[in-house]
């Protein structure tokens, strides 16, 4: 949606758990913002849902940490008025002149008086001493982000292929997305949509004979998708790669080690994997073996150790393994093979062809739209004992110490 | 210009009064607490008002005088919250200050809570705080699963789970004793049994979150200001911007609790001083110098009995488990066997619903290896062995795995042959921390290799920061980065965290210390330690691995690691001691006749593998280090160690009855007498011994003195003082005692009354200067000859120690056979009727005509040598030491042994051996060791150096019964394994494989439809040997295996004598005391 304004716009995302909307502003000026903020927040936030507010797409990605002092005026007001975590670059503080003033100025005012440079940007005053602390974190913060970039890059020689655009001009894909409306579906997208357009590439790009294929395993049940992966797998087996190397993915190794069996997850995916999942293991024959995976996420390039005891009295060979979130939705999957390393990728649970018929077509088309690889991890805040900084005296005491936090676009 | 002119002089800060100053802002205490920080900790807070919070009572019933730990004490969580259901238990309303007791009684407290609306509608996080200064568990009425424990102190807290009415209902069990026990005045007096323990806090709270993390911040601070060098401009500027913060803070504007905050995490701390990820961030290439794993150590019994540990274990788990959902980098490590076991048993919802998963997470580490956290001084090999069997089993039974690491941060010392057994049983790492309490000399190295007496290598750390119970402060971090003693080769340390002894482990606060100290770290460097959270303890022995050429840059400490302190725990609690003897006898026994009754009747007897296993987790619980050694309070003995062991003792006996019956019935051959050693033959059942062939006993009486002779040894008993003047060799001519020229110029078997008023720890200590304050036993009342037969001859001492205590002692020669080259042996058996003293020490003296630098004492599988000098401090320190069935003195052509059935204590200096009989200490047991007491010793004079002569005397002085089979039996029983070759290897017990299906083992793993028995030998003397294990089994296959019966070295091969009795011949080799295991499938 988008709010009449007088001149040029300046745009800004909004996600919930349902939605991604876009909303735009006259000018940057901060009290400008706020009422478009305002306004937005009387005319949609109905259910009082959490909301993340973020840069434009295509700006390098800073997080501004809720729960630390590298907080802005801006965010304090976001925070204050609704529960929500803040995310905005340096690039569109720069590109939007937004300034920011931190919470402590007037312990900074009170300094030495000699190094005190009164920057004046549109209505905000701001010391060059806040603004050097502010670039000081900035710089700290770019830095880690710098440095993750450069293991992707390391890892990954084609960084270009962690993107995928959707193009207008696809209207079936549009429909295919627009059928999700939690966060955690939308994660399982990504991977579904590089399938999909592997698929339709096995296919020679003929749509037809690919919905043909597809109509004949529809409607498609969590086993069956199942099989379909195991099919792909069989056809990976055969030189016949569905995917390229650089796919993300939830790599696996296994191992014995005396009546137990190690797992060690390494998350090479572009998500956080949520908290609370289960790891379940099942071959065709026996039963469904889960382990609990605890309420802790693994962070992206995280890891986790999971254990099973006692082991299978059969080896882990033709076993299918599946990350299952805490609604029971599959949100990886792979198979072992006689290698003691599998890789779990994103299911094609929902990929049927009911889903390209229903739905309702929102902002995931936008053409500029580049799922990103390079987010930082945000850290575990299960355990952050203060609240975060409002920056200001709050007679309320309105903050919760924990934030439920979905994912931000970057990071899907 | 008079710009230029400043009239504001400025002073330079006095360091140690700014220091000082730190330590208001703060302080809960003191003239300023509420003008300070702590006026900010609550937003609000409602204390018990029968509104909001309401609490009700139910004493459990407790009658004085009757036993504490019988199962009534502590019903099951489930009986009273069903009891309580359908109305059957009177709660009632409890107030605040109101008594709960007396000591070791149970209250069961139910707790209902009605949040204020503006509470709830905060939705921020709200505590119940609860202060009973007993030991309570919050307990879900629906599920029947404890979410956290309550310690009264340090752990008060009980973060409530959101709810949508701000409801919450749930019970307490609280039991009325300490963390610490119950203790009159100290927590190691005996304790008071008549204590209450006050409700002091029923509180609701709405916590200010960001005033309780400034003081986590401000602590840290602050103990950086105080504990960083004097040369670091960290410690200056931590000081200065404490007093900054102080200078911010207004007592009177809560939101200036921020602004203090920012100011402090801008100047000193990164940005994730409050996240897991402040693990991640710093300098990767710095060296971490301090790795902390949570832990908490429960003592199976100490200041309190089994019974309570058993609540303890659900109380610091569930914390613990808890914890762990909040702190993803939270690992933590918990041992025994024992108390997994029991958690299992009391609470199978917590242990599969909540326990196995944290396991299943990598959160929650079962390691050890061992049942409970054993003494390694005075159980037998055996026992030692069945620690790692059934400890290693139970783990990987119930979790898969067995642990790496030998878990014993807290025993009083470290036998020489546990490298070995840890190696058996699939372990190649240790920890402890105990020698850090060594009171003479300090132990040389933290990362080192131990070897034992046989070779067998561990990887050892101890934690140097000496404790295994840190508090995470940052002196503790500081203390482990500075005080590690093999810096050159390995500079970082772990840090053991958590509350313990009594359980309790890690708290929310030690985790948010962890973090400032490692943000502070991060942003200051390597001044501040880097603390790194979140590794495992295998991890981090890995890394020793990788960063010393596996292990082979690392020192070595051969031998014992013998701890110089508690060497009174060799001899408190005789009674316990001596029944952990005959139970392990007994056992022994139990074993060799039913696994070769099951062998020779395989379809009409069943081997009760199940009963066996119970009777052994009965002595190894026993044998945990504070109950076997004698420093446990007097409840644990009465009403539990002691009734377990008689148990043992009676159990073993009456399932040996029953299958000696059984072999009876089987044959109507005539009966002989069977002993379960190897060397021993069958003899013939009659009332008396047949002296053909034998050199017959005699006695003499003197004006003042008594001969006993029996044509191998004269000794001679002075009328006068009552002890043995001479003991020579009658065909030699060879004297053994020596009177002129040590300290004892009377005689042996001189009985000495030490002092023995030790700095502190009474039932633990006996100090050096004690060894030269003592009082020889003179004065007999009686010296008579008791017994003038051919087979034997006696003459009883008696001397009156006090009013009530007497001791009376049998000396006796017996007939010996000419045949047998040996020398005989003197038997001494003293009773020392109604002991009473107050802190003596009561030891018995054998002056002998020896002198060599080291003397000899048995050891588990094994001998071990300690000075008889003082040359060093080292050797000083070993003026006490621990031994089993003998202790040997010898020079290279003679040598005396003195052999015992009961005692561990024992000393030798100069010519002078020392046994060690008794104690009187008072605490923490007010009646240890009072009483009467039956002691069994010999002296074993002896041609030539120690030998394997020792060794088997020794067996037969302890395995003295003696069981009537069927001749026939008896013959095949002798068939079934026997042993020959070298003399010096011994075969030490026989059981059945674990893993056959046919004996229905509860600790089988891999039960196989095979017949199987384990035989375990050792070389006992310290000399690589031969010898031939020799069956009749029809063999199928043989293996050399661990010490689990798991892992198989060797595959062996027999060759079948035919000639005689078709004896399969399997020849062994053995390096010096080796122990092996041979399991032989027939």
């Amino acid at each position: 949606m988008k709010i009449a304004v007088e001149t040029t716009l300046f745009d800004f995302f909004v996600i919930d758990q349902f939605k991604k909307s876009t909303f735009s502003a006259p000018n940057t000026k901060v009290d400008t913002i706020k009422g478009c903020i305002n306004k937005f927040i009387e005319q949609f936030n109905v259910y009082d849902e959490q909301h993340i507010f973020w840069q434009p797409p295509g700006k390098s990605n800073v997080r501004l940490l809720s729960n630390a002092n590298d907080f802005g005026q801006l965010g304090n007001f976001l925070h204050k008025k609704i529960k929500c975590n803040i995310f905005i670059g340096e690039e569109a503080l720069r590109k939007y002149d937004l300034n920011i003033c931190g919470p402590y100025d007037k312990f900074v005012e009170n300094s030495d008086p000699s190094v005190k440079k009164v920057v004046n940007r549109d209505d905000v005053m701001l010391s060059r001493k806040c603004l050097n602390i502010i670039s000081e974190q900035l710089s700290i913060l770019e830095k880690s982000i710098s440095k993750a970039q450069n293991q992707v890059l390391q890892s990954s020689e084609v960084e270009g292929k962690k993107c995928i655009i959707l193009p207008e001009d696809k209207p079936e894909l549009i429909k295919f997305f627009s059928k999700f409306e939690t966060s955690v579906q939308l994660q399982e997208v990504y991977e579904g949509y590089k399938v999909y357009e592997k698929l339709l590439q096995k296919f020679g790009g003929q749509k037809k004979r690919m919905e043909s294929f597809l109509n004949e395993n529809t409607p498609m049940s969590g086993a069956e998708a199942i099989k379909q992966i195991n099919i792909s797998e069989e056809l990976k087996e055969k030189g016949e790669r569905l995917t390229t190397p650089n796919d993300p993915l939830l790599h696996v190794e296994v191992s014995n080690e005396d009546n137990s069996l190690h797992f060690i997850l390494y998350n090479k995916t572009n998500i956080i994997i949520p908290g609370n999942c289960t790891f379940e293991f099942s071959s065709q024959i026996s039963e469904v073996f889960s382990i609990k995976m605890g309420p802790h996420e693994i962070g992206i390039k995280g890891q986790k150790e999971l254990w099973f005891f006692p082991s299978l009295p059969t080896p882990l060979s033709n076993y299918t393994m599946k990350v299952v979130n805490q609604d029971g939705e599959t949100i990886l999957v792979g198979k072992c093979a006689d290698s003691n390393e599998i890789t779990l990728k994103s299911p094609l649970a929902s990929f049927s062809t009911g889903s390209f018929q229903t739905g309702s077509f929102h902002t995931l088309q936008d053409p500029t739209n580049v799922f990103r690889a390079d987010a930082l991890s945000s850290p575990d805040e299960s355990s952050i004992m203060s609240t975060p900084f409002l920056g200001e005296t709050d007679e309320v005491y309105n903050s919760g110490s924990t934030l439920s936090r979905p994912f931000t676009w970057e990071e899907i | 210009s008079s710009e230029d002119i400043i009239y504001d002089p400025q002073f330079k800060p006095v360091q140690g009064i700014y220091e000082n100053r730190l330590r208001q802002f703060i302080d809960t205490g003191g003239d300023y607490h509420d003008l300070n920080l702590p006026k900010f900790y609550d937003k609000k807070r409602i204390s018990l008002d029968h509104d909001h919070v309401k609490v009700w009572w139910y004493q459990v019933s407790f009658e004085r005088g009757s036993s504490p730990v019988s199962p009534d004490k502590r019903p099951s969580w489930k009986s009273i919250i069903e009891r309580d259901k359908k109305g059957e238990l009177e709660f009632r309303e409890a107030n605040i200050n109101q008594p709960f007791g007396p000591s070791w009684s149970t209250t069961w407290f139910k707790v209902k809570i009605s949040l204020p609306e503006d509470w709830v509608k905060s939705n921020e996080q709200l505590l119940f705080q609860w202060d009973c200064s007993n030991e309570g568990i919050v307990i879900d009425p629906k599920t029947l699963i404890p979410v956290t424990a309550f310690s009264g102190g340090e752990r008060t807290e009980y973060v409530l789970p959101k709810t949508s009415d701000g409801k919450h209902f749930f019970y307490i069990e609280a039991g009325n004793n300490g963390m610490f026990g119950c203790g009159a005045g100290s927590t190691i007096n005996p304790p008071d049994d008549n204590r209450f323990f006050h409700l002091r806090k029923a509180d609701i709270v709405w916590p200010d979150l960001d005033a309780r993390a400034l003081y986590i911040d401000f602590w840290m601070l602050g103990d950086a200001a105080r504990e960083l060098p004097g040369d670091s401009w960290q410690k200056h500027q931590a000081r200065q911007l404490g007093n900054a913060v102080m200078n911010l803070f207004d007592p009177n504007d809560r939101s200036s609790v921020r602004k203090c905050r920012e100011l402090l995490q801008r100047e000193y701390f990164d940005s994730f001083l409050e996240s897991s990820k402040v693990y991640e961030q710093g300098e990767s290439q710095v060296l971490t110098n301090v790795y902390g794993i949570g832990n908490c150590h429960i003592d199976t019994a100490w200041l309190w009995p089994f019974a309570e540990t058993r609540r303890k274990i659900v109380r610091s788990w569930s914390s613990q488990c808890t914890l762990m959902d909040r702190f993803p980098e939270y690992k933590f490590v918990a041992s025994q066997a024992q108390q997994f076991k029991w958690l299992l048993e009391d609470h199978p919802e917590f242990f599969n619903k909540v326990l196995i998963p944290k396991i299943q997470q990598s959160q929650f580490f079962a390691v050890g290896g061992t049942w409970v956290e054993n003494d390694t001084n005075i159980p037998s090999g055996e026992s030692l062995a069945r620690q790692f069997f059934f400890g290693q089993r139970f783990f990987l039974k119930h979790f898969g795995l067995k642990s790496k690491i030998f878990w014993l941060p807290d025993t009083f010392g470290y036998s020489s042959q546990m490298p070995q057994l840890c190696r058996l049983s699939g372990i190649d790492k240790f920890l402890t921390q105990k020698l850090s309490w060594n009171n003479i000399n300090s132990f040389p190295h933290s990362t080192f290799n131990w070897a034992g007496i046989d070779g067998s290598q561990l990887l050892t750390h101890m934690p140097p920061g000496n404790t295994y119970t840190a508090d995470s402060h940052f002196g503790d971090v500081l203390r482990t980065a500075k005080q590690n003693k093999t810096p050159e080769y390995y500079g970082s340390g772990l840090m053991l965290y958590g509350k313990g002894d009594g359980g309790g482990g890690p708290t929310e606060e030690m985790l948010q210390k962890m973090r400032r100290i490692r943000s502070m770290n991060n942003r200051n460097g390597n001044v501040i330690p880097k603390l790194q959270v979140g590794i495992t303890v295998d991890e981090f022995y890995d890394d020793i691995l990788k960063r010393t050429n596996q292990g082979h840059d690392l020192p070595t400490w051969s031998g014992e690691l013998y701890f110089e302190f508690h060497r009174g725990t060799y001899t408190s609690q005789a009674q316990t001691k001596k029944l952990m003897r005959l139970s392990e006898i007994k056992l022994h026994d139990l074993e060799w006749i039913a696994a070769k009754t099951s062998v020779l009747y395989p379809d009409s007897y069943k081997y009760p593998s199940k009963q066996i296993n119970e009777l052994w987790e009965n002595v190894l619980l026993c044998q945990f280090h504070d109950v076997l050694p004698g420093s446990c309070i007097e409840m644990v003995y009465k009403y539990e160690a002691v009734p377990m062991l008689h148990n043992v003792v009676k159990e073993c006996t009456s399932l040996i009855d029953k299958t000696v019956q059984f072999l009876q019935s089987q044959s109507k051959a005539d009966l002989v007498e069977m002993r379960t050693l190897t060397w021993s033959k069958p003899e013939k059942v009659s009332e008396e011994c047949s002296l053909n062939g034998s050199y017959t006993s005699s006695v003499t009486g003197y004006d003042d003195y008594i001969v006993l002779a029996n044509g191998k040894l004269k000794v001679i008993i002075c009328k006068k003082t009552g002890v043995i003047t001479s003991i020579t060799d009658e065909t030699l001519g060879v004297e053994y005692l020596d009177t002129e020229h040590g300290r004892n110029k009377l005689g042996a078997n001189q009985f000495v009354i030490y002092d023995d008023k030790p700095l502190g720890w009474q039932a633990w200590d006996t100090e050096l200067y004690s060894v030269n304050q003592y009082k020889y036993v003179t004065k007999p009342k009686k010296v008579q000859v008791s017994c003038n037969t051919k087979e034997k001859c006696a003459v009883e001492v008696i001397f009156q120690i006090s009013e009530k205590c007497k001791i009376k002692s049998v000396i006796s020669l017996n007939a010996t056979a000419v045949t047998d080259a040996k020398l005989s042996k003197v038997d001494i058996s003293t009773t020392v009727e109604n002991w009473d003293a107050r802190n003596k020490f009561l030891k018995v003296e054998f002056p002998v005509n020896i002198r060599n630098d080291f003397a000899s004492y048995e050891t588990q599988f094994g001998i071990t040598k300690r000075p008889t000098h003082y040359n060093t401090s080292w050797d000083v320190a070993k003026f006490e030491v621990c031994h089993h069935k003998f202790a040997d003195y010898s020079e290279y052509s003679k040598g005396v042994s003195i052999l015992n059935d009961c005692k561990y204590g024992f000393s030798t200096h100069g010519n002078l051996m020392r046994l060690s009989l008794l104690r009187s200490p008072k605490a923490p047991d007010a009646h240890a060791d009072m009483g009467t007491h039956e002691i069994k010793y010999a002296i074993y004079p002896h041609r030539g150096a120690l030998s394997s002569d020792t060794v088997k005397l020794a067996h037969e002085f302890n395995y003295c019964f003696k069981y009537k089979l069927p001749k026939d039996i008896g013959m095949n029983f002798d068939d079934i394994i026997s042993i020959s070759g070298d003399e010096n290897v011994i075969l030490s017990n026989i059981k059945r494989g674990e893993d056959d299906s046919a004996v229905k083992s509860n600790y089988s793993l891999n039960p196989r439809d095979e017949q199987s028995i384990v035989v375990r030998v050792y070389e006992s003397l310290g000399g690589e040997s031969f010898a031939s294990l020799n069956t009749t089994l029809n063999l199928k296959r043989i293996e050399k295996v661990d010490n689990l019966e798991m892992k198989v070295y060797k595959s062996l091969t027999a060759t079948r004598d035919e000639s005689n009795h078709a004896i399969n011949r399997i020849p062994i080799k053995l390096r010096p005391f080796e122990i092996a295991s041979f399991r032989l499938y027939f």
